[in-house]
């Protein structure tokens, strides 16, 4: 079985050394949040009142209270009611699933930093939801309870490739009704889209917290600086001939990070906080700008 | 220059292959980009630059692709064809019968010319008879003529004189072209003998020629009121004679001395200058700086004496620093001698014991080095720009430069008071103002007269014997250099290799300048292989 599921990972997004990084990730989560006050942090295990987790037998010491009288009448043994922590941790992890997404090493990176999103959810003990914007539908891929299952969301995010459109002004509306109040809701994306980022506040007053992972392709991939190169887009199909020389770059740039403050005074007003990365960033300073800095 | 496989040229009709390519290659790249978004505003860019057909790494590629297909053809360039080469040396001759001697050499010339084949290449050097020495020139010598025809390559060495060549030649084809016709009769020989008033002159004559010959000879002082003489005197064919002619008191009257015919006419023959000698008794002048030190000037005055008998005298009036000796005032100039005294305790550096280095000549004839002190001031043993060593000691690999000489300068080296012995102590003194003398152009005669016009019968005599030219050794010559040929093949190809080297790297020069550039500009424009 191992050998079915490891040939559905795409080894190219998800090397050995990523994986490596992805292994440690829940210790490294639970040693930086150690000490943390109680209720700010997703907690698994026994001890709650509200989350029904099941049954077991009874053993001496436990609380008595905690016994199930209504099994015992049915079934003639002592069963004890099992409930989980105070406060269920869910972690929405959205990403952009348009083909824009693709080029220059963004599909690796996209995927990459929607893995670690994952891995920290479930190592801080919450479940983790995996979703992708496409098409202005906001489609969920799985649901992940334990670590031991990033295995199925690095296989979902191997099988789902950019593609089409993104239609954010329509699936984000859409989106927003799926995510519960008070989630942490993390959506990767590279915001290249023509939608107004007003679109951000149909996640207001939901009490959400997270962050907004913007993946910037700052760098303008051209066959030599100063050269002429024909542009297409992977979306629309379009081409543009464009002299790249120094004074086009820096248009082009200054183009781009007005671009990326607007989304960023969006994501901010709604609560998410702006995180932007790049290809050339590498998966460990994105793993710790997430655990440190995203709530 | 040839092409040793010209259908290789064909490799050029890649040329206009590259050049399509090229044009097709240089259309823009296709760069696949997440989105046009920040790009529209930009204005649309040409796909091609306007206007450029060729680039420097087009014209590289060309140059590469034509100096290749070239070098395939392996053109080949003729440097020097096989040759062959006859060198003759034409002798200048002697005094007498030039013309005739020249008619015969065009006529030889011509001969070699036409027997050599239309390959050969006929080098002539005209080796002139030594100037300077009056009317009539000195012939060179068989060691000249010899030198100068081993010189270089040749398949056939060729001599041409007026006489025969050294027995034991075996480097040269001696052609002999004397004028058997010529006819000569000269004064080769004079002497005065002057006793209690009563004088004699003494006169050798020569001639040369196929028939005898009679005439006489006339004395005539300069002085209209003394005598003069006349003598008979007969020669057969190729005969000496010799003629005495009683003189009256001559009170140092310079005499002239003609051979006439019987008739009273002037004497006509090949050569008029040993016809007609003039017997000087006036001084010879030399000067002396009168800066020289005293003792220097009483040993001129010494010498000149010894060497000239009473015919020299001091001046002391001549300001230059110079030794000035003159004679013969219509023929050539004077010879200059230029001394070096050193100061009174001033420095000197004497030259070891060593052997003599000459240069042949009248200047040096009979003088050598050794026995003499040679003691040289500050910077005297130094050769100055122009100058040639006449006589010098070498000792090891040091030249102790003794007599130099440039142009009519002769200069002595070393002090002449300095030195043990002194050089003006020993018969070096003497016999070196004779030399300069004697290069001055007069010949010392008994008497206390000095001769012009005398001629030696080697240098005035055309020769009588000849040895025509055998066409025969003029077939079948071998080559005297082979023919070189170099292929243009090797620098060909490196200037092909040099180009691709250039086309390989400059675009990578490019891009890394330009790659700068862009970052300096703007930090987040990269490039792809960066991000790869």
């Amino acid at each position: 079985m191992s050998r079915a599921a490891s040939s559905t990972v795409d080894a190219a997004l998800f090397p050995g050394s990523f994986l490596r990084l992805l292994s440690v990730v829940p210790a490294a989560v639970r040693r930086l949040h150690a000490g943390v006050a109680d209720g700010r942090r997703a907690v698994r295990g026994e001890g709650g009142r509200f989350f029904f987790r099941g049954h077991r037998e009874y053993r001496p010491g436990d609380d008595i209270r905690r016994v199930d009288w209504r099994v015992e009448a049915r079934l003639g043994k002592l069963e004890v009611r099992q409930f989980d922590a105070q406060k269920d941790v869910l972690t929405e992890v959205w990403l952009d699933g348009s083909a824009s997404m693709g080029p220059c090493r963004g599909r690796v990176t996209s995927a990459r930093a929607a893995a670690l999103c994952c891995a920290t959810g479930l190592g801080e003990g919450g479940r983790v939801r995996l979703g992708v914007l496409r098409d202005g539908k906001a489609e969920r891929l799985l649901e992940v309870a334990e670590p031991g299952q990033m295995r199925a969301v690095l296989e979902a995010l191997s099988n789902t490739p950019p593609a089409a459109r993104a239609e954010l002004a329509t699936a984000l509306p859409r989106l927003a009704q799926q995510v519960p109040r008070g989630a942490r809701f993390i959506w990767v994306s590279d915001l290249l889209t023509r939608a107004d980022p007003g679109v951000l506040h149909a996640f207001a007053g939901r009490a959400l917290r997270g962050a907004l992972l913007h993946l910037r392709v700052p760098e303008i991939h051209a066959p030599a600086p100063g050269a002429t190169m024909r542009a297409h887009d992977v979306e629309s199909g379009a081409m543009r001939t464009v002299r790249l020389d120094e004074r086009a770059a820096a248009r082009i740039a200054e183009r781009a990070r007005a671009h990326a403050d607007l989304w960023a005074h969006h994501a901010h007003s709604v609560g998410l906080l702006y995180m932007p990365f790049a290809p050339s960033g590498g998966p460990e300073a994105l793993l710790r700008r997430l655990v440190l800095e995203v709530p | 220059m040839t092409l040793t496989t010209p259908w290789a040229l064909l490799g050029l009709v890649a040329l206009p292959l590259i050049w399509w390519l090229q044009k097709r290659l240089r259309r823009p790249p296709d760069v696949e980009l997440p989105s046009l978004m920040f790009l529209l505003d930009e204005a649309e860019a040409r796909a091609l630059p306007r206007g450029r057909l060729f680039d420097a790494e087009l014209l590289l590629a060309l140059a590469a692709a034509a100096l290749i297909a070239v070098a395939a053809a392996e053109p080949v360039l003729a440097r020097a064809a096989p040759r062959t080469i006859v060198r003759v040396v034409v002798s200048g001759g002697g005094g007498a019968s030039r013309m005739e001697y020249l008619r015969a050499v065009e006529a030889t010339l011509a001969e070699v010319r036409a027997a050599s084949g239309d390959d050969t290449e006929v080098d002539v050097t005209w080796l002139p008879a030594h100037p300077g020495d009056g009317f009539y020139l000195r012939r060179p010598t068989d060691d000249a003529l010899l030198a100068s025809v081993q010189a270089g390559a040749a398949s056939r060495r060729i001599v041409i004189s007026d006489r025969r060549g050294p027995v034991d030649t075996l480097a040269a084809t001696w052609v002999t072209l004397g004028a058997a016709r010529a006819n000569n009769t000269g004064i080769v020989a004079a002497a005065v003998h002057e006793d209690a008033g009563v004088s004699e002159l003494f006169l050798t004559l020569l001639h040369q020629g196929p028939a005898p010959v009679s005439g006489r000879v006339v004395v005539s002082p300069r002085v209209l009121v003394l005598a003069g003489g006349q003598a008979a005197f007969s020669l057969a064919a190729d005969a000496y004679a010799s003629v005495r002619i009683p003189l009256g008191a001559l009170e140092g009257a310079d005499l002239r001395v003609r051979l006439e015919r019987t008739d009273g006419e002037l004497w006509d023959d090949d050569l008029a200058y040993d016809d007609d000698i003039e017997l000087t008794h006036g001084p010879l002048g030399v000067w002396v700086d009168r800066a020289l030190p005293a003792p220097l000037t009483a040993r001129i005055r010494h010498a000149l004496t010894a060497a000239l008998g009473q015919a020299g005298y001091v001046d002391s009036d001549w300001p230059a620093l110079s030794f000035l000796a003159t004679a013969g005032a219509a023929r050539g100039g004077p010879v200059r001698l230029l001394l070096q005294p050193t100061a009174e305790g001033e420095s000197v550096r004497t030259a070891p014991a060593g052997v003599d280095r000459r240069v042949p000549g009248r200047l040096v004839a009979d003088l050598g080095t050794v026995g003499t002190g040679w003691a040289y001031g500050p910077g005297a043993d130094a050769v100055r720009t122009g100058e040639h060593i006449l006589l010098a000691r070498v000792a090891g690999e040091r030249v102790w430069p003794v007599l130099l000489r440039h142009g009519l300068w002769v200069r002595l080296a070393p002090d002449p008071m300095r030195g043990v012995p002194r050089p003006v102590d020993t018969p070096f003194w003497p016999m070196l103002v004779e030399n300069l003398a004697r290069e001055a152009g007069d010949a010392t005669v008994g008497g206390g007269y000095r001769a012009t016009g005398l001629l030696d019968a080697a240098s005035s005599r055309v020769g009588t014997a000849r040895v025509p030219l055998d066409p025969a050794r003029l077939a079948a010559l071998p080559p005297a250099r082979p023919g070189r040929v170099r292929s243009l093949r090797p620098p060909l190809v490196l200037g092909a290799l040099l180009c691709l080297a250039l086309l390989w790297s400059l675009p990578r020069l490019r891009r890394r300048f330009a790659r700068r550039r862009a970052l300096r500009a703007n930090p987040h424009v990269r490039t792809a292989p960066s991000e790869a």
